[in-house]
Protein backbone atom coordinates (compact mmCIF):
# COMPACT_ATOMS: atom_id res chain seq x y z
CA UNK A 1 0.00 0.00 0.00
CA UNK A 2 1.62 3.08 -0.80
CA UNK A 3 1.26 5.74 2.27
CA UNK A 4 0.52 8.94 -0.83
CA UNK A 5 -2.86 6.96 -2.13
CA UNK A 6 -4.55 8.03 1.00
CA UNK A 7 -4.02 11.75 0.46
CA UNK A 8 -5.45 11.42 -3.16
CA UNK A 9 -8.96 11.99 -1.78
CA UNK A 10 -7.70 15.21 -0.23
CA UNK A 11 -6.08 16.48 -3.55
CA UNK A 12 -8.96 15.44 -5.32
CA UNK A 13 -11.58 17.30 -2.95
CA UNK A 14 -9.16 20.16 -3.69
CA UNK A 15 -9.52 20.12 -7.61
CA UNK A 16 -12.90 20.25 -7.51
CA UNK A 17 -13.33 22.95 -5.49
CA UNK A 18 -10.52 24.58 -7.98
CA UNK A 19 -12.69 23.78 -10.99
CA UNK A 20 -15.90 25.09 -9.48
CA UNK A 21 -13.78 28.06 -8.99
CA UNK A 22 -12.95 28.61 -12.23
CA UNK A 23 -16.27 27.78 -13.29
CA UNK A 24 -17.51 30.93 -11.07
CA UNK A 25 -14.91 33.17 -12.58
CA UNK A 26 -15.73 32.61 -16.02
CA UNK A 27 -19.40 32.72 -15.41
CA UNK A 28 -19.27 35.59 -13.86
CA UNK A 29 -17.21 37.67 -16.01
CA UNK A 30 -18.89 35.70 -19.11
CA UNK A 31 -22.23 38.20 -17.49
CA UNK A 32 -19.92 41.48 -17.13
CA UNK A 33 -18.12 40.95 -20.53
CA UNK A 34 -14.31 41.14 -20.67
CA UNK A 35 -14.61 45.25 -21.03
CA UNK A 36 -15.03 46.49 -17.92
CA UNK A 37 -16.42 49.39 -19.44
CA UNK A 38 -17.95 51.61 -22.94
CA UNK A 39 -16.66 55.24 -23.33
CA UNK A 40 -19.55 57.75 -24.23
CA UNK A 41 -18.47 57.33 -28.02
CA UNK A 42 -19.17 53.51 -27.90
CA UNK A 43 -22.65 54.24 -26.38
CA UNK A 44 -23.66 56.98 -28.81
CA UNK A 45 -22.73 54.28 -31.34
CA UNK A 46 -24.48 51.30 -30.53
CA UNK A 47 -27.76 53.27 -28.92
CA UNK A 48 -29.60 50.14 -29.73
CA UNK A 49 -27.34 47.86 -27.98
CA UNK A 50 -26.98 49.54 -24.90
CA UNK A 51 -30.23 51.28 -23.82
CA UNK A 52 -32.30 50.07 -21.07
CA UNK A 53 -29.06 47.74 -19.73
CA UNK A 54 -27.28 48.51 -17.38
CA UNK A 55 -23.74 49.67 -18.56
CA UNK A 56 -20.54 51.23 -17.22
CA UNK A 57 -19.66 54.40 -18.90
CA UNK A 58 -16.04 55.15 -18.40
CA UNK A 59 -14.47 58.72 -19.55
CA UNK A 60 -13.38 61.99 -17.65
CA UNK A 61 -14.91 64.03 -15.11
CA UNK A 62 -15.08 67.58 -16.70
CA UNK A 63 -13.58 70.54 -15.63
CA UNK A 64 -16.40 72.80 -13.54
CA UNK A 65 -18.78 69.88 -14.08
CA UNK A 66 -18.90 68.95 -10.70
CA UNK A 67 -22.06 69.95 -8.08
CA UNK A 68 -21.97 68.13 -4.93
CA UNK A 69 -24.80 68.59 -2.21
CA UNK A 70 -22.69 67.36 1.03
CA UNK A 71 -26.65 67.00 3.09
CA UNK A 72 -28.25 64.76 0.30
CA UNK A 73 -25.23 63.63 -0.94
CA UNK A 74 -26.43 64.03 -4.55
CA UNK A 75 -23.13 64.23 -6.89
CA UNK A 76 -24.09 65.79 -10.26
CA UNK A 77 -21.64 66.06 -13.46
CA UNK A 78 -20.57 65.60 -16.84
CA UNK A 79 -18.50 62.36 -18.29
CA UNK A 80 -16.95 62.99 -21.58
CA UNK A 81 -14.25 60.98 -23.29
CA UNK A 82 -13.52 64.33 -25.50
CA UNK A 83 -15.57 63.68 -28.04
CA UNK A 84 -19.20 62.84 -27.01
CA UNK A 85 -20.55 63.58 -23.40
CA UNK A 86 -23.35 62.86 -20.79
CA UNK A 87 -24.78 64.74 -17.78
CA UNK A 88 -24.39 61.86 -14.89
CA UNK A 89 -25.89 61.47 -11.73
CA UNK A 90 -24.85 59.90 -8.95
CA UNK A 91 -25.95 59.87 -4.98
CA UNK A 92 -23.31 58.38 -2.38
CA UNK A 93 -19.88 59.14 -1.20
CA UNK A 94 -17.38 59.42 -4.33
CA UNK A 95 -13.96 57.86 -3.61
CA UNK A 96 -11.00 59.92 -2.16
CA UNK A 97 -9.59 60.45 -5.70
CA UNK A 98 -12.70 61.78 -7.72
CA UNK A 99 -11.62 64.91 -8.97
CA UNK A 100 -12.62 66.81 -12.50
CA UNK A 101 -10.19 66.02 -14.90
CA UNK A 102 -9.49 62.12 -13.27
CA UNK A 103 -10.93 59.55 -14.98
CA UNK A 104 -13.99 57.49 -13.50
CA UNK A 105 -16.04 54.50 -14.89
CA UNK A 106 -19.94 54.83 -13.38
CA UNK A 107 -22.43 51.79 -13.31
CA UNK A 108 -26.40 52.35 -14.18
CA UNK A 109 -28.48 53.31 -16.76
CA UNK A 110 -29.81 55.76 -19.13
CA UNK A 111 -32.83 57.60 -17.35
CA UNK A 112 -33.81 60.43 -20.35
CA UNK A 113 -30.58 61.99 -21.43
CA UNK A 114 -29.20 61.84 -17.77
CA UNK A 115 -26.92 58.67 -17.02
CA UNK A 116 -28.45 57.71 -13.50
CA UNK A 117 -25.12 55.40 -11.82
CA UNK A 118 -25.34 53.21 -9.10
CA UNK A 119 -21.63 52.39 -8.63
CA UNK A 120 -18.49 55.28 -8.81
CA UNK A 121 -15.28 54.12 -9.65
CA UNK A 122 -11.78 56.01 -10.01
CA UNK A 123 -9.60 54.72 -12.76
CA UNK A 124 -6.64 56.37 -11.63
CA UNK A 125 -3.63 56.93 -14.16
CA UNK A 126 -0.27 55.13 -14.58
CA UNK A 127 1.87 58.19 -13.77
CA UNK A 128 2.96 58.87 -10.54
CA UNK A 129 4.95 61.58 -9.76
CA UNK A 130 6.39 63.86 -6.61
CA UNK A 131 5.75 67.54 -6.38
CA UNK A 132 7.46 69.94 -8.29
CA UNK A 133 9.69 72.87 -6.95
CA UNK A 134 6.94 75.46 -5.22
CA UNK A 135 4.26 73.10 -5.26
CA UNK A 136 2.66 72.47 -1.58
CA UNK A 137 1.14 69.34 -0.82
CA UNK A 138 -1.47 69.23 2.09
CA UNK A 139 0.20 66.21 3.70
CA UNK A 140 -2.82 67.04 6.68
CA UNK A 141 -5.42 66.06 3.87
CA UNK A 142 -3.58 63.31 2.31
CA UNK A 143 -3.17 61.47 5.86
CA UNK A 144 -6.89 62.26 6.50
CA UNK A 145 -7.72 60.74 3.33
CA UNK A 146 -5.84 57.54 4.36
CA UNK A 147 -7.64 57.84 7.65
CA UNK A 148 -10.98 57.69 6.09
CA UNK A 149 -10.89 55.27 3.42
CA UNK A 150 -10.14 52.24 6.02
CA UNK B 1 20.67 8.99 -5.44
CA UNK B 2 22.03 10.81 -8.88
CA UNK B 3 25.73 11.47 -8.84
CA UNK B 4 26.91 14.59 -10.45
CA UNK B 5 30.31 16.35 -10.65
CA UNK B 6 30.38 19.08 -8.70
CA UNK B 7 30.01 22.50 -10.12
CA UNK B 8 30.41 25.39 -8.94
CA UNK B 9 26.75 26.31 -8.43
CA UNK B 10 26.44 23.23 -6.38
CA UNK B 11 28.51 24.90 -3.77
CA UNK B 12 26.51 25.19 -0.23
CA UNK B 13 27.07 28.68 0.55
CA UNK B 14 25.51 29.28 -2.68
CA UNK B 15 21.79 29.30 -1.37
CA UNK B 16 22.13 31.16 2.14
CA UNK B 17 23.88 33.93 0.16
CA UNK B 18 21.24 34.49 -2.60
CA UNK B 19 18.75 34.49 0.72
CA UNK B 20 21.06 37.07 2.42
CA UNK B 21 21.34 38.95 -0.44
CA UNK B 22 17.67 39.52 -1.59
CA UNK B 23 17.05 40.24 2.20
CA UNK B 24 19.52 43.24 1.92
CA UNK B 25 18.09 44.24 -0.85
CA UNK B 26 14.31 44.38 0.51
CA UNK B 27 15.67 46.55 3.31
CA UNK B 28 17.32 48.45 1.45
CA UNK B 29 13.69 49.04 -0.68
CA UNK B 30 12.20 49.97 2.61
CA UNK B 31 14.08 52.98 3.10
CA UNK B 32 13.94 53.80 -0.25
CA UNK B 33 10.19 53.54 -0.22
CA UNK B 34 9.30 55.43 2.83
CA UNK B 35 11.60 58.03 2.45
CA UNK B 36 10.15 58.77 -0.98
CA UNK B 37 7.97 62.22 -1.59
CA UNK B 38 4.55 61.55 -1.76
CA UNK B 39 2.29 61.35 -4.97
CA UNK B 40 0.70 64.72 -6.41
CA UNK B 41 -2.68 62.29 -6.56
CA UNK B 42 -2.07 59.57 -4.31
CA UNK B 43 -0.13 60.44 -1.63
CA UNK B 44 1.22 57.93 0.42
CA UNK B 45 -0.93 55.48 -1.56
CA UNK B 46 1.84 54.98 -4.12
CA UNK B 47 4.54 53.02 -1.29
CA UNK B 48 2.89 49.96 -2.27
CA UNK B 49 4.02 50.57 -5.90
CA UNK B 50 7.48 48.94 -4.93
CA UNK B 51 5.61 45.68 -3.23
CA UNK B 52 2.57 44.99 -5.72
CA UNK B 53 4.38 45.51 -9.02
CA UNK B 54 7.62 43.14 -8.41
CA UNK B 55 4.92 40.31 -6.78
CA UNK B 56 3.21 40.55 -10.18
CA UNK B 57 6.67 40.35 -12.19
CA UNK B 58 7.67 37.15 -9.52
CA UNK B 59 4.23 35.22 -10.55
CA UNK B 60 4.87 35.94 -14.18
CA UNK B 61 8.73 34.74 -14.29
CA UNK B 62 8.24 31.74 -11.75
CA UNK B 63 4.81 30.82 -14.09
CA UNK B 64 7.52 31.34 -16.78
CA UNK B 65 10.17 29.32 -15.11
CA UNK B 66 7.46 25.98 -14.72
CA UNK B 67 6.84 26.33 -18.68
CA UNK B 68 10.63 26.29 -19.35
CA UNK B 69 11.57 23.53 -16.79
CA UNK B 70 8.60 21.11 -17.70
CA UNK B 71 9.84 21.90 -21.55
CA UNK B 72 13.22 21.03 -20.32
CA UNK B 73 11.28 18.23 -18.64
CA UNK B 74 9.66 16.55 -21.82
CA UNK B 75 12.71 16.83 -24.14
CA UNK B 76 15.47 15.52 -21.69
CA UNK B 77 13.13 13.72 -19.27
CA UNK B 78 15.45 14.39 -16.52
CA UNK B 79 13.50 14.25 -12.69
CA UNK B 80 15.56 17.22 -11.77
CA UNK B 81 13.62 19.52 -14.18
CA UNK B 82 10.35 17.92 -13.01
CA UNK B 83 11.33 19.28 -9.61
CA UNK B 84 12.33 22.73 -10.54
CA UNK B 85 9.07 23.13 -12.77
CA UNK B 86 6.52 21.98 -9.69
CA UNK B 87 8.95 24.16 -6.87
CA UNK B 88 8.77 27.37 -9.53
CA UNK B 89 4.77 26.87 -9.98
CA UNK B 90 4.45 27.12 -5.52
CA UNK B 91 6.46 30.34 -5.77
CA UNK B 92 4.49 31.56 -8.60
CA UNK B 93 0.93 30.63 -6.30
CA UNK B 94 2.61 32.26 -3.48
CA UNK B 95 3.54 35.32 -5.38
CA UNK B 96 0.15 36.10 -7.24
CA UNK B 97 -1.74 35.96 -3.96
CA UNK B 98 0.78 38.66 -2.80
CA UNK B 99 -0.13 40.26 -5.99
CA UNK B 100 -4.15 40.04 -5.11
CA UNK B 101 -3.87 40.99 -1.98
CA UNK B 102 -1.62 44.04 -2.42
CA UNK B 103 -3.79 44.92 -5.24
CA UNK B 104 -6.95 45.06 -3.41
CA UNK B 105 -5.53 46.77 -0.50
CA UNK B 106 -4.42 49.43 -2.68
CA UNK B 107 -7.51 49.45 -5.00
CA UNK B 108 -9.97 50.27 -2.20
CA UNK B 109 -8.69 53.73 -1.35
CA UNK B 110 -7.35 55.10 -5.28
CA UNK B 111 -10.46 53.38 -7.32
CA UNK B 112 -13.27 52.66 -4.29
CA UNK B 113 -13.15 49.36 -4.66
CA UNK B 114 -11.41 45.99 -3.50
CA UNK B 115 -12.58 44.16 -6.23
CA UNK B 116 -14.22 44.10 -9.74
CA UNK B 117 -14.32 41.57 -12.32
CA UNK B 118 -12.40 43.69 -15.39
CA UNK B 119 -9.86 41.70 -17.29
CA UNK B 120 -6.46 42.03 -15.57
CA UNK B 121 -8.40 40.67 -12.12
CA UNK B 122 -10.14 38.39 -13.73
CA UNK B 123 -7.23 36.54 -15.52
CA UNK B 124 -5.21 36.87 -12.40
CA UNK B 125 -7.45 35.08 -10.14
CA UNK B 126 -7.70 32.53 -12.91
CA UNK B 127 -4.12 31.66 -13.49
CA UNK B 128 -4.25 31.36 -9.20
CA UNK B 129 -6.85 28.50 -9.38
CA UNK B 130 -4.97 26.78 -12.97
CA UNK B 131 -1.79 26.76 -11.10
CA UNK B 132 -3.48 25.31 -7.94
CA UNK B 133 -5.24 22.90 -9.79
CA UNK B 134 -1.57 21.55 -11.17
CA UNK B 135 -0.29 21.28 -7.63
CA UNK B 136 -3.73 19.66 -7.01
CA UNK B 137 -3.08 17.26 -10.06
CA UNK B 138 0.52 16.43 -9.00
CA UNK B 139 -0.90 15.09 -5.57
CA UNK B 140 -3.51 13.15 -7.12
CA UNK B 141 -1.18 10.78 -9.43
CA UNK B 142 1.41 8.85 -7.32
CA UNK B 143 3.64 6.84 -10.19
CA UNK B 144 6.34 9.83 -10.59
CA UNK B 145 6.95 9.60 -13.92
CA UNK B 146 3.43 9.95 -15.16
CA UNK B 147 3.09 12.74 -12.54
CA UNK B 148 6.18 14.75 -14.31
CA UNK B 149 4.24 14.47 -17.82
CA UNK B 150 0.62 15.69 -16.96
CA UNK B 151 2.65 18.13 -14.51
CA UNK B 152 4.81 19.28 -17.38
CA UNK B 153 2.10 19.77 -19.69
CA UNK B 154 -0.42 21.51 -17.72
CA UNK B 155 2.98 23.87 -16.71
CA UNK B 156 3.70 24.53 -20.46
CA UNK B 157 -0.05 25.02 -21.61
CA UNK B 158 -0.78 27.40 -18.29
CA UNK B 159 1.64 29.37 -19.34
CA UNK B 160 -0.13 31.65 -22.34
CA UNK B 161 -1.75 32.85 -19.17
CA UNK B 162 1.03 35.02 -18.24
CA UNK B 163 0.87 37.14 -21.62
CA UNK B 164 -2.69 37.48 -21.65
CA UNK B 165 -2.56 38.67 -18.40
CA UNK B 166 0.31 41.26 -19.12
CA UNK B 167 -1.83 42.32 -22.46
CA UNK B 168 -4.90 42.30 -20.69
CA UNK B 169 -4.87 46.18 -20.17
CA UNK B 170 -4.28 46.90 -23.65
CA UNK B 171 -6.68 44.57 -25.36
CA UNK B 172 -9.82 45.70 -23.26
CA UNK B 173 -11.06 48.58 -21.55
CA UNK B 174 -10.17 47.69 -17.59
CA UNK B 175 -10.31 49.38 -14.21
CA UNK B 176 -6.66 48.51 -14.08
CA UNK B 177 -4.28 51.53 -15.12
CA UNK B 178 -1.73 49.94 -17.92
CA UNK B 179 2.17 49.63 -17.03
CA UNK B 180 3.87 52.42 -15.55
CA UNK B 181 6.93 51.44 -16.86
CA UNK B 182 7.62 49.86 -20.44
CA UNK B 183 11.29 48.32 -21.69
CA UNK B 184 9.81 47.93 -24.84
CA UNK B 185 7.73 50.84 -25.66
CA UNK B 186 10.32 53.15 -24.32
CA UNK B 187 8.39 54.86 -21.68
CA UNK B 188 8.33 55.79 -18.04
CA UNK B 189 5.83 57.29 -15.75
CA UNK B 190 7.44 56.80 -12.63
CA UNK B 191 8.49 60.55 -12.56
CA UNK B 192 9.32 60.10 -8.50
CA UNK B 193 12.77 59.16 -8.16
CA UNK B 194 12.39 58.03 -4.65
CA UNK B 195 9.81 55.49 -5.66
CA UNK B 196 11.30 54.09 -8.76
CA UNK B 197 14.77 53.59 -7.07
CA UNK B 198 12.58 51.90 -4.61
CA UNK B 199 10.96 49.85 -7.40
CA UNK B 200 14.17 48.75 -9.39
CA UNK B 201 15.27 48.05 -6.45
CA UNK B 202 12.76 45.65 -5.34
CA UNK B 203 12.62 44.08 -9.00
CA UNK B 204 16.19 42.79 -8.40
CA UNK B 205 15.23 42.02 -4.96
CA UNK B 206 12.51 39.73 -6.12
CA UNK B 207 14.44 38.36 -8.37
CA UNK B 208 17.01 37.22 -5.98
CA UNK B 209 14.31 36.14 -3.92
CA UNK B 210 13.05 33.66 -6.87
CA UNK B 211 16.71 32.28 -7.43
CA UNK B 212 17.15 31.58 -3.36
CA UNK B 213 13.36 29.91 -2.96
CA UNK B 214 13.60 27.82 -6.24
CA UNK B 215 17.05 26.46 -4.51
CA UNK B 216 15.99 25.94 -1.92
CA UNK B 217 12.21 24.16 -2.71
CA UNK B 218 14.24 21.95 -5.05
CA UNK B 219 16.77 21.09 -2.55
CA UNK B 220 14.17 19.67 -0.39
CA UNK B 221 11.95 18.16 -3.43
CA UNK B 222 14.97 16.47 -4.01
CA UNK B 223 15.52 14.51 -0.46
CA UNK B 224 11.23 14.13 -0.86
CA UNK B 225 12.19 12.27 -4.19
CA UNK B 226 14.96 10.22 -2.51
CA UNK B 227 12.82 9.12 -0.18
CA UNK B 228 9.45 8.20 -2.15
CA UNK B 229 12.17 5.60 -4.27
CA UNK B 230 13.46 4.60 -1.19
CA UNK B 231 9.37 3.42 -0.38
CA UNK B 232 9.00 1.91 -4.03
CA UNK B 233 12.43 -0.19 -3.39
CA UNK B 234 11.47 -1.06 -0.06
CA UNK B 235 7.63 -2.07 -1.55
CA UNK B 236 8.87 -4.06 -4.36
CA UNK B 237 11.31 -5.59 -1.89
CA UNK B 238 8.74 -6.76 0.14
CA UNK B 239 6.62 -7.59 -2.61
CA UNK B 240 9.54 -10.51 -3.47
CA UNK B 241 10.09 -11.91 0.18
CA UNK B 242 5.87 -12.46 -0.04
CA UNK B 243 6.48 -14.52 -3.27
Amino acid sequence: MNPRSNNSWKYILGLVIILGGVGFVLSSSLNTNLTFFITPSEYLQDTAKYSDKTVRLGGVVQENSVKYNKQTLELRFVITDGTSKFPVSFTGTPPDLFKPGRGVTVEGKFVGNTFQGSQLLVKHSEEYRAPKPGEVLDYANITDKIKDSR
Amino acid sequence: MQSKPKSFFDASWITPALGFSSLLIVVLTFVFTFTAQPDVQQGFLTRILPLHVPASWLAYLSFGMTAVYGLAYLITRRNHFDRLSASSAEIGVVFIVLSLFTGALWGRPTWGTYWQWDARMTTTLLMFMVYVGMLMVRGIIDDPARRARVSAVIGVVASVGVPINYMSVYWWNTLHQTPSLSVAAKHSSLANPGILIAFLLSLLGFTVLYIYLLRLRGQIALRVSDLESEEIEMQLGSMKVAQ
